[in-house]
């Protein structure tokens, strides 16, 4: 890390980034340019643009991380991530292209005639929106860290104030082609290395993954601390210390021969400790430290780690299944689709482009387990794809690789922040401001001077942790608005908002709840952690319950509307809601 | 825009039915609203681009006018698409639901599937890390290869009649 190639990648691929925008800023003119990016994408650019869009930090950094840190049960995420679009494209994607409109706020007011649902719905969009922006920069944060050695802050306000930048002067029509870029960039730097780093475990003769050992060093390996550590031993081991160990401080010079003995042991800032090969790696305090079979069977370390596992799968599970639909920065890229059978057709390209991306994260965090089980004991399990092209070939064709995966991490802070910021911008301009292209700028000004400010704030939280309370907001207010919505001709204003308002507000209450107090063991933390089991059927029971009761407010031309949805272009029955 | 935009709108005021507003045509399009009950004329209404509205409707299209005005007819048309793409939907969900939503359940109260090994691979390692994609997208190819169908079928009856 820290090689000069790598800096030079990032550098090129923000480069890249800037200028493809700069060309897509020659092309938008008009307003509607601007929102929807014109409506005549192709539905290979469109998918490539919405895999490029999706797959964000988590994907591209926290899921090889958790994998590495808690074994198979890790891989529900990109599965729900993935299994999302199938969703999508079952209940969905076709009718809502139909009946034009183009952000989640504008579907509300269209299908309801109702003005307060309409701003309900700008409110979690804000609230998701940013919500799902923190991630994005605290990955920022922490990748330039890990690159750099820059602090915290440099990565948030630098990758904030970038997409910032290019939201403002480049509109959708840029993003589209800088976001299609970007999934071919990003599948390239996830893949090309993890099929090297599998050549060489070939080559290493394939050692077991999953046998009942800790992980342990493979090679003499010394493990610089960057930031002090507390760490626990579980089998007395001899090491080499240069800095502090367990507040005693070993000078400069040759190492300090020093026999770790079993327990928490506490190093100080820029240290070196040097572990023997063969030396089973300590883990951080608090964390798992699972023997490989453990680790490589389901529901092994994370039983030991979470209250009740089975329902927290299953709840993650709902939440990504159902909440994908309602992610603001992605249902806007439907309607770029030129009609309801492109959409189709874009969401099962989309469907094949994260299959061949979601392979790969779990090879990171395998081989991690092997090659780079220092990231243990710094709890670096988050840096894994970035740590271990280096770790496994020093030299040039490791800096290479490094470089091509620095490259692919930055480009999926720039394209999901740029995505979310362009929503949450546009439901500023078109609900707080007035709607004018110079009112889209200002909201994208707005919008990303907020999530730098909260950005700074979120440094402790884990990554995946926040996308998945993302996911699961939006299951639980968006997803019962479209699919009642687009199937059900009895949903009135009333009962949309209620359940937004009932769903929505208990999933951010739990998450509130769980930031904040931390709940100890029991189905307190398991129903709070991940509340999307519950507040998802919550929100369906409360809009069927309250639409019935309001029965007589139905909205106007529900007959019309479901026309406008269901029925194919062929027929011209359609008819733009808003447009 | 189809070519068939022009058809959007019919001359006549649609008929009421169940659910829709007492909205005349007429308020919607944006002509003067004058001769009806002030009260209505007060109300605010989205008003929609007048473009579409047709000047004559071509013979023989008798189920598209029963679909664009909503008559029961029209309702009961549209119903029945909506009815076969949610069933296809719901099919389709059964069989994703099956694999995916039993696989926790499975490897909780069978965990020596952990010890079947398949190319190398620990099962829940090569089910959840590979296998499960190409499922999706199958999955996804039979959905739209059959809701494109059900709409070829619905354009098809209603051309016909």
């Amino acid at each position: 890390m820290g090689s000069d190639v790598t800096l030079a990648a990032v550098v090129v691929s923000t480069i890249a980034t800037i200028l493809i925008g700069a060309y897509g800023m020659r092309v938008a003119r008009t307003t509607s340019d601007f929102f929807v990016a014109s409506r005549s994408v192709k539905p290979m650019w469109n998918a490539s643009a919405i895999s490029g869009e999706y797959l964000s930090a988590a994907s591209f950094l926290g899921v090889a991380g958790l994998v590495m840190k808690y074994g198979v049960d890790m891989l529900w995420y990109p599965v729900g991530f993935a299994a999302g679009y199938l969703i999508l494209l079952l209940l969905v994607a076709a009718p809502l292209r139909r009946f034009g409109a183009y952000t989640i706020p504008d579907f509300a007011e269209g299908r309801l005639d109702s003005l307060i649902v309409r701003r309900l719905a700008t409110g979690f969009v804000l609230l998701i929106g940013w919500f799902y922006l923190l991630p994005q920069l605290k990955g920022a944060g922490v990748t330039l860290r890990a690159i750099l050695g820059a602090p915290y802050w440099v990565g948030v306000v630098g990758v904030g104030g970038l997409i910032t930048a290019n939201v403002f002067f480049g509109g959708m029509k840029g993003i589209t082609f800088v976001q299609a870029f970007q999934y071919w960039l990003k599948v390239t730097a996830i893949s090309l290395p993890a099929i090297v780093l599998l050549a060489h475990y070939h080559a290493d003769h394939s050692p077991r993954l999953t046998v009942p050992v800790p992980p342990a060093f493979q090679t003499d390996t010394s493990v610089k601390v960057r930031v002090g550590a507390r760490f626990e031993v579980d089998t007395p081991t001899p090491v080499g210390i240069t800095g502090t160990l367990d507040g005693h401080r070993y000078g400069a010079g040759p190492p300090a021969p020093v026999t770790l003995t079993a327990g928490p042991h506490t190093v100080g800032k820029g240290a070196v400790v040097t572990f023997p090969a063969g030396a089973a790696a300590p883990h951080a305090v608090g964390q798992p430290n699972a023997d490989g079979r453990a680790w490589s069977r389901p529901f092994g370390p994370v039983s030991n780690e979470r209250s009740h596992p089975l329902f927290f799968t299953y709840s993650l599970m709902l939440a990504t299944f159902l909440g994908t639909m309602g992610l603001p920065h992605i249902l806007v890229r439907f309607y770029t689709n030129p009609d309801g059978r492109a959409a189709r057709q874009t969401t099962l390209i989309v469907l094949v482009l994260l299959g061949a991306f979601y392979v790969f994260p779990a090879v990171y965090g395998a081989l991690g387990r092997l090659y780079a089980p220092d990231l243990y004991l710094t709890r670096g399990t988050d840096t894994v794809v970035l740590a271990l092209p280096g770790r496994v070939f020093p030299g040039l064709g490791g800096e290479l690789l490094s470089g091509l995966v620095a490259a692919g991490a930055f480009a999926a802070f720039l394209s999901t922040a740029s995505g979310l910021l362009i929503s949450v911008a546009g439901a500023l301009a078109q609900d707080v401001f007035k709607g004018q292209v110079s009112d889209f700028r200002r909201g994208a000004a707005v919008a990303g001077t907020v999530a730098v400010a909260f950005g700074l704030m979120v440094e402790r939280f884990d990554i995946n942790l926040l996308v998945g309370w993302a996911f699961a907001i939006a299951a639980s207010s968006f997803c019962p608005l479209l699919v009642l919505g687009i199937w059900w001709r009895g949903l009135t204003a009333a009962g949309a908002g209620a359940g937004i308002a009932v769903g929505g507000g208990l999933a951010s209450a739990a998450i509130l709840v769980t930031m904040v107090t931390h709940p100890g063991p029991g189905w307190g933390e398991a129903l709070l952690g991940q509340p999307a089991a519950w507040t998802v059927p919550a929100a369906f029971l409360t809009m069927v319950v309250v639409s019935r009761l309001t029965a007589a407010r139905l909205p106007a031309e529900v007959g019309a509307k479901m026309v406008a949805m269901h029925t194919p272009e062929t027929l011209g029955l359609g008819r733009n809601y808003r447009d | 825009m189809s070519r068939r935009a022009h058809r959007r709108r019919p001359l006549r005021p649609p008929r009421r039915t169940k659910g829709a507003a007492a909205v005349p045509a007429a308020v919607e399009t944006g002509t003067p609203v004058s001769p009806i009950d002030p009260a209505l004329a007060a109300r605010r209404v989205a008003v929609r681009n007048p473009r579409g509205r047709a000047t004559r409707r071509e013979p023989g299209e008798r189920a598209l006018t029963e679909l664009a005005e909503q008559t029961e007819v029209g309702e009961l048309l549209l119903r029945s698409l909506t009815r076969a793409q949610l069933m296809l939907a719901v099919r389709i969900f059964a069989v994703f639901g099956f694999f995916l939503l039993g696989l926790p359940a499975l490897f909780a109260t069978h965990p020596g599937l952990a010890d079947f090994r398949i190319l190398g691979l620990p099962l829940p390692w090569l089910v959840l890390g590979g296998a499960v994609y190409p499922l999706l997208v199958l999955l996804g190819v039979l959905y739209v290869r059959q809701a494109e169908r059900n709409e070829r079928d619905f354009v098809e009856f209603i051309e016909r009649s």
